[in-house]
């Protein structure tokens, strides 16, 4: 996942896609090494551990 | 009636960026190489047509900010690359075609050019890839 971080390239913020980019002759990697493009981390957040506890009778 | 295209604001990308406000030259040529087909009995020397080499020429400023030439080109340097020329900035149309060399291919990159009193600028040249143009 990557987003545009240079006006160059098009608005900023936006998501790239590499894949179809890739596809029109574009060297990716060297957008990435340019500046052009940001990683976006893809990680979510992790669930909350389950818990045994039983439910109260109050 | 003699007509001419006057360029004052074309757009040029390389590899998706638009260098268009680093660029003062752009020349786009279509070359398909000739071979030679004479054979007895001709009367003057006969060609015909090979493989398409054509280039793209362009003068840039040689900036080394951030999102300028040297990001743009330093790891286009021994490599395929789209490069793009359209006449004007304006919507893609049959008097605004977009030319697009797909696969074209950077061999020498000028890292500087440096004169007393004069702005660094650098001519870069893109050989063959695959010529297309857009008219919508």
């Amino acid at each position: 996942m990557f987003k545009i971080s240079s006006e160059r390239l098009g608005k900023i913020g936006d998501f790239f896609d590499a894949a179809a980019a890739e596809k029109d002759g574009v060297n990716v990697l060297a957008l990435i090494a340019g500046g052009f493009l940001a990683e976006t981390s893809t990680k979510t957040d992790p669930k909350p551990a389950k818990t045994d506890t039983e439910p109260s009778e109050d | 009636m003699a007509t001419s295209t006057y360029l004052s604001n074309p757009v040029v990308t390389i590899n998706a960026i638009d260098l268009t406000d680093q660029t003062t030259s752009a020349v786009l040529t279509r070359v398909i190489e000739s071979l030679e087909s004479t054979a007895f009995g001709s009367t003057s020397r006969v060609y015909t047509s090979g493989l398409e080499n054509s280039t793209l020429t362009v003068t840039l400023y040689n900036s080394y900010a951030a999102s300028e030439t040297y990001a743009t080109l330093k790891a286009l340097v021994g490599t395929q690359v789209t490069v793009k020329v359209k006449p004007t900035s304006g919507a893609t149309s049959a008097t605004n075609p977009e030319h697009t060399l797909t696969g074209s291919y950077l061999e020498t990159l000028p890292l500087v050019n440096g004169q007393l009193g004069a702005l660094d600028t650098i001519d870069i040249t893109f050989t063959g890839g695959v010529y297309s143009v857009a008219t919508a």
